[in-house]
């Protein structure tokens, strides 16, 4: 009965007036779906196997026992119940994504249709034909349920604005717990509910009784949220800063460091590869290693503040006490997956203060400061080490400000399309060219594919004993049958099989139908047809939350006040998922830039675009 | 009655889908991914024209349409056998096999064998 009431919320959204379009969006989006099925694999990529690892291990008897790393129960509690430790594999989760994407663009009608019907259908229309939301349901990723879960999220929070009552509350509230159990960034929905509880109070819209009672079942949610939530998941977003403050490079200060470089032959650079610093000969610079001669890295080491100082002892006390691993991780090569590949010489006999100065100085690439990172919680848990690591981030952006210059320059460029140059005019396709992304590689993603010139346990591929065999044998059949006759020059003894597959993929001056006239490689064509056209709705995207957005709201607020109209609950509801949707951009954004977090968070912008274009406000 | 024959009507085309799908006619492509791709862009044309022409709604079709997506979906993912893999993906998949139950002398045998090739 309740399950009735609950869906009856959307059932009675449908009405004669829009039943033909609701119609329309069904067989649209299903037919988009069936043709994505056909031309792309079931694709898995680093975060799949984690998810998939974490159902492999979840038993419903021991349901928090799990260990969920960084991640939240939800996905992977989904990947269990449809079944992928049974014989079924990934079969009904595929089908169930599928479903679930088909009813994105649908809810979304539903719930605009009440602002303006024509805009409605626009914005439906335009969710239908966006790619990421399309071939995301081949890939075991959490966003097609997180996406739907928000759309849903929309429904049930008009459906509470209106009734305010403790049924509709508790369906919103199930819903924001259901959102931030598949991504911990849906705990914003918490803080930003009370708030609104609060506010509503205020406008006397509810009694303090009720608020009482409201705000006590919101507790009792966010605390079942928090249960699962891992000390790992807590902290990290200290991670990702650390990631990127310890590797960051500042310009050196000292005028007798300086005139030691300029006297000098040689000076330190990152490789060709970003990878490590190494010494070379300045004559032999490109003009990007230039760049770099005259800076250091910006975690001072050598002449260590409070902080620094204190996370320089303690990680002298963690190698002196013989930690094994970390040890053996910052004296050894690390293979591409960060494993420790062999003993580095170089590192051989240094003392434990010695081995830290050399990885601040040596490294580039974040990988040893991740290890730090993760073995000083096994060794000062995970609260003393997120104090410590916090004092050393604030204590060097302090003392060198400009130590995220070049992350906030690449995010500025990534984020905004003043760097796009409209003279001439063939340049403007410039603006459009397609650039390489992790998200876009994760369609036809052949990176944890195993080799077999070599045993398993040799070439690091334990994460394919952790899965459910069925799913891995899915995801290689498809990944095979879409690579049509390439697949013949696939397998080589000396070169990893995702080398040659990316070759290819990323093969410049390569005339798209060329993948299917040599060899009729399907996978890489449809692949590649995903991201042009992902690219192209990517930069429209961007426009409308970096300038039209802004812009609009700001005339639609002063409009407001200058005419003295009354803020709508349409508006209340708006500006709710407009923060939601902001806060979790920026964030993602400032913290590792990804574009998937842009696009999946788009879709709570839709009320208030929904809004400002409208003209009957 | 009146379910029967839909019934039956539906068996009838999901037994074609389902023949259609065991044979590959080129590479590991069957006939069900031709027709459910021919399928797919007719339905899309017609779900176009129908929103300015016929304007009909049909809670039945929909039914129908959401059980074929579920078949298509359960061929794709599952209409395979091992022998369809190719012989360096048979290796690496006995391998993984081996790895996992380590006891048993049929699996090492299986592997060794998938992998004399390979393997020095």
């Amino acid at each position: 009965m309740i399950i009735f009431q609950f869906l009856n919320v959307i059932f009675e959204k449908i009405n004669p007036r829009n039943q033909h379009y609701v119609y329309f969006l069904f067989l649209f989006n299903l037919s988009i779906q069936i043709l994505i099925l056909t031309t792309l694999p079931l694709s898995l990529s680093a975060d799949s196997f984690h998810y998939l690892q974490i159902a492999q291990d979840l038993d419903i008897t021991e349901l928090f026992r799990v260990s969920l790393g960084t991640r939240a129960i939800g996905y992977p509690f989904f990947l269990y119940v449809l079944g992928s430790k049974s014989f079924f594999g990934a079969t009904l989760i595929a089908f169930v994504q599928s479903i679930l994407t088909i009813l994105i663009p649908l809810l979304i009608f539903l719930f605009l249709d009440r602002y303006n019907h024509l805009i409605a259908r626009f914005l439906a229309f335009f969710i239908s034909i966006f790619p990421y939301v399309h071939y995301m349901s081949t890939q075991i990723m959490s966003e097609t349920l997180y996406i739907f879960l928000l759309v849903a999220c929309l429904i049930y929070f008009e459906n509470f604005l209106k009734n305010k009552n403790v049924i509709s509350f508790i369906y919103i509230i199930t819903l924001f717990l259901l959102v931030s159990l598949v991504r911990p960034t849906g705990q914003l929905f918490f803080y930003l509910f009370g708030f609104t509880l609060f506010l509503i109070l205020i406008l006397r819209m509810i009694k303090l009784k009720l608020f009482i009672v409201l705000l006590m079942m919101l507790f009792v949610f966010f605390k079942i949220f928090n249960f699962q939530h891992t000390e790992a998941a807590k902290s990290k977003l200290t991670f990702l800063a650390w990631r990127q403050v310890v590797v960051s490079f500042c310009n050196i200060n000292d005028p007798l460091k300086i005139n030691d470089i300029k006297n000098s032959q040689w000076a330190y650079t990152p490789n060709k590869a970003n990878y490590f610093v190494i010494k070379k000969d300045k004559s032999e610079m490109d003009e990007r290693e230039l760049t770099y001669i005259f800076k250091e890295k910006c975690v001072n080491i050598d002449n260590p503040g409070k902080n620094t100082k204190k996370y320089i002892n303690i990680l002298i006390e963690i190698l002196n006490d013989k930690d094994d691993p970390l040890i053996n991780i910052l004296t050894s090569k690390l293979d591409k997956k960060g494993s420790p590949d062999k003993k580095d010489p170089e590192y051989n006999n240094l003392k434990p203060l010695e081995i830290i100065k050399k990885v601040h100085q040596d490294y580039v690439n974040p990988l040893p400061f991740m290890h730090i990172w993760w073995r000083m919680a096994d060794n000062i848990g995970h609260k003393d080490r997120n104090k410590i690591i916090s004092g050393v981030i604030m204590e060097t952006l302090i003392k060198r400000p400009k130590t995220l210059n070049v992350h906030l320059k690449t995010i500025l460029k990534n984020m905004t399309l003043f760097h796009c140059k409209f003279k001439p005019i063939s340049d403007i396709v410039n603006c459009f060219r397609l650039k390489g992304s992790q998200s876009y590689s994760d369609i036809f993603y052949w990176r944890f594919i195993a080799h077999p010139y070599k045993e398993l346990k040799n070439q690091n591929a334990n994460h394919l004993l952790r899965i459910n065999n069925k799913i891995n044998l899915q995801n290689i059949y498809t990944l095979e049958k879409l690579m049509g006759d390439n697949l013949n020059h696939l397998y080589k003894k000396d070169t990893p099989i995702w080398k040659k597959v990316e070759e290819k993929l990323y093969k410049k001056n390569y005339p798209l139908k060329r993948y299917l006239n040599e060899g009729f490689n399907l996978g890489m064509f449809s692949s590649k047809i995903m991201w042009y056209l992902n690219n192209i709705f990517f930069h429209i995207i961007k426009a409308v939350i970096t300038i039209f957005l802004p812009i609009m709201t700001l005339f639609y607020f002063i409009k407001k006040i200058y005419t003295k109209i009354k803020i709508t609950e349409k508006d209340c509801l708006a500006l709710f998922f407009g923060v939601y949707a902001y806060v979790s951009m920026f964030t993602s954004v400032l913290f590792f830039w990804d574009p998937r977090h842009i696009m999946m968070h788009f879709i709570m912008l839709l009320p208030a675009i929904s809004i400002v274009l409208n003209k009957e406000k | 009655m009146k379910y029967k024959k839909k019934l039956f009507f539906l068996s009838i085309i999901f037994l074609i889908l389902f023949l259609l799908s065991e044979k590959k006619i080129f590479f590991q492509f069957s006939l069900l991914d031709v027709f459910a791709f021919l399928f797919a862009f007719f339905l899309l044309l017609y779900s176009i024209i129908n929103l300015f022409f016929f304007k009909k709604n049909n809670l039945q079709i929909s039914i129908f349409l959401i059980f074929i997506l579920f078949f298509f979906q359960a061929l794709r993912l599952n209409n395979f056998s091992f022998d369809n893999l190719t012989k360096e993906q048979q290796c690496v998949n006995r391998n993984i096999e081996y790895e996992q139950n380590k006891d048993n002398q049929n699996l090492e045998d299986d592997y060794i064998n998938a992998c004399k090739n390979f393997r020095e």
